[in-house]
């Protein structure tokens, strides 16, 4: 059994799995004692590695994980910001390796799941596995989504999308309180999630700031006007699909 | 790796880095502040605005180390007259 301090956090990824397909409590238990051990990564770790094939899945109980790449230049593209009850470490189906390291962006706490033990859960359960297939289209959508915001929104409009979609992101998973959340990763990764510059992050947040927006201080994130932010984003939470009806 | 941080003056008033970034030395330091200005005189050229009065403090802790105007980050050819 899983030490009780992570129970809740587990139900994080649980909550994420049932948001569209319902899990009967066998499955959900199954789920459970899949877990086979529990690991702290401190903020800046690398914990996979890309080419390898890693034997545990990871499901994110605690924290803010990047996918990311590095290039010649030393830029570095963070591909997706990975929120508690996300799961990581899946490998490619065509190479049957990681396709990304992943970093730790904030202090992370992480549920590992031998990938054996995994691959049964998939197989036991169709329930389980069409909401797992739910999920990586989740991602999939979400990563749509990253194409729009980084091929044609700019840096104003990036920072707002981010903003408005960890929103309804961690609010699925009970991490938000009123409008605020916490966000404790830097605005050096924040820009290499959105391609800018952290000079130029740092100028935006201003901006939005000065525009009643939001205000991004002590690591929380506390939206004032989400209607606007929502506008000035152009932010549709359709692709989000959490099974939902929206208004 | 030295802590350096980002302030940038100009206009519309200052921007003050109370975050900084991990940098090897001062050079890198150096080229870390130009591609920064450039990055945002960019955004600004794209709303229809260049403003080339400002410039960018490099700071060590609080001690200055370099102050970039914005004019040197990028090569200016202007029309004669």
């Amino acid at each position: 059994m899983p030490p009780i301090s992570y129970g809740n956090q587990i139900d994080r990824y649980i909550a994420k799995l049932t948001a569209r397909t319902p899990l009967s409590t066998e499955d959900i238990a199954a789920v459970r004692s899949t877990i086979a051990s529990f690991r702290e990564v401190p903020a800046g770790r690398t914990f996979l590695e890309a080419g390898t094939t890693p034997r545990f899945v990871a499901v994110l109980l605690e924290g803010f994980a990047g996918p990311f790449r590095d290039l010649r230049s030393g830029a570095r593209a963070i591909i997706d910001l990975a929120v508690s009850g996300d799961l990581l470490g899946c490998t490619s189906p065509l190479s049957g390796r990681l396709d990304l390291s992943v970093q730790a962006l904030s202090p992370c706490t992480l549920a590992l799941i031998e990938s054996a033990a995994f691959e049964r859960l998939l197989a036991g359960s169709p329930r389980f596995a069409e909401a797992h297939r739910t999920a990586l289209d989740l991602e999939a959508a979400i990563l749509r989504e990253r194409v729009v915001t980084l091929g044609r929104r700019n840096a104003y409009q990036r920072l707002a999308t981010v903003f408005c979609e960890l929103y309804e992101r961690l609010r699925l998973v009970g991490l938000t309180r009123d409008m605020s959340y916490d966000f404790p990763v830097s605005q050096a990764d924040l820009g290499n999630y959105c391609g800018i510059t952290p000079v130029h992050v740092n100028r935006t947040l201003r901006g939005l700031r000065e525009s009643r927006l939001l205000t991004f201080r002590a690591n929380r994130i506390e939206i004032h006007d989400y209607t606007q932010l929502r506008k000035l984003a152009e932010f549709d939470d359709s692709y989000l699909h959490f099974g939902r009806a929206r208004a | 790796m030295t802590r350096y941080f980002f302030d940038m003056h100009n206009g519309t008033g200052d921007l003050i880095d109370d975050e900084g970034l991990d940098l090897p030395d001062v050079d890198a330091a150096r080229t870390q502040a130009v591609e920064s200005i450039r990055a945002v005189l960019s955004a600004e050229v794209l709303e229809g605005a260049l403003d080339l009065t400002g410039y960018l403090q490099v700071r060590e802790g609080q001690t200055d180390v370099l102050a970039i105007p914005y004019a040197e980050a990028l090569a200016l050819t202007l029309p004669d007259g």
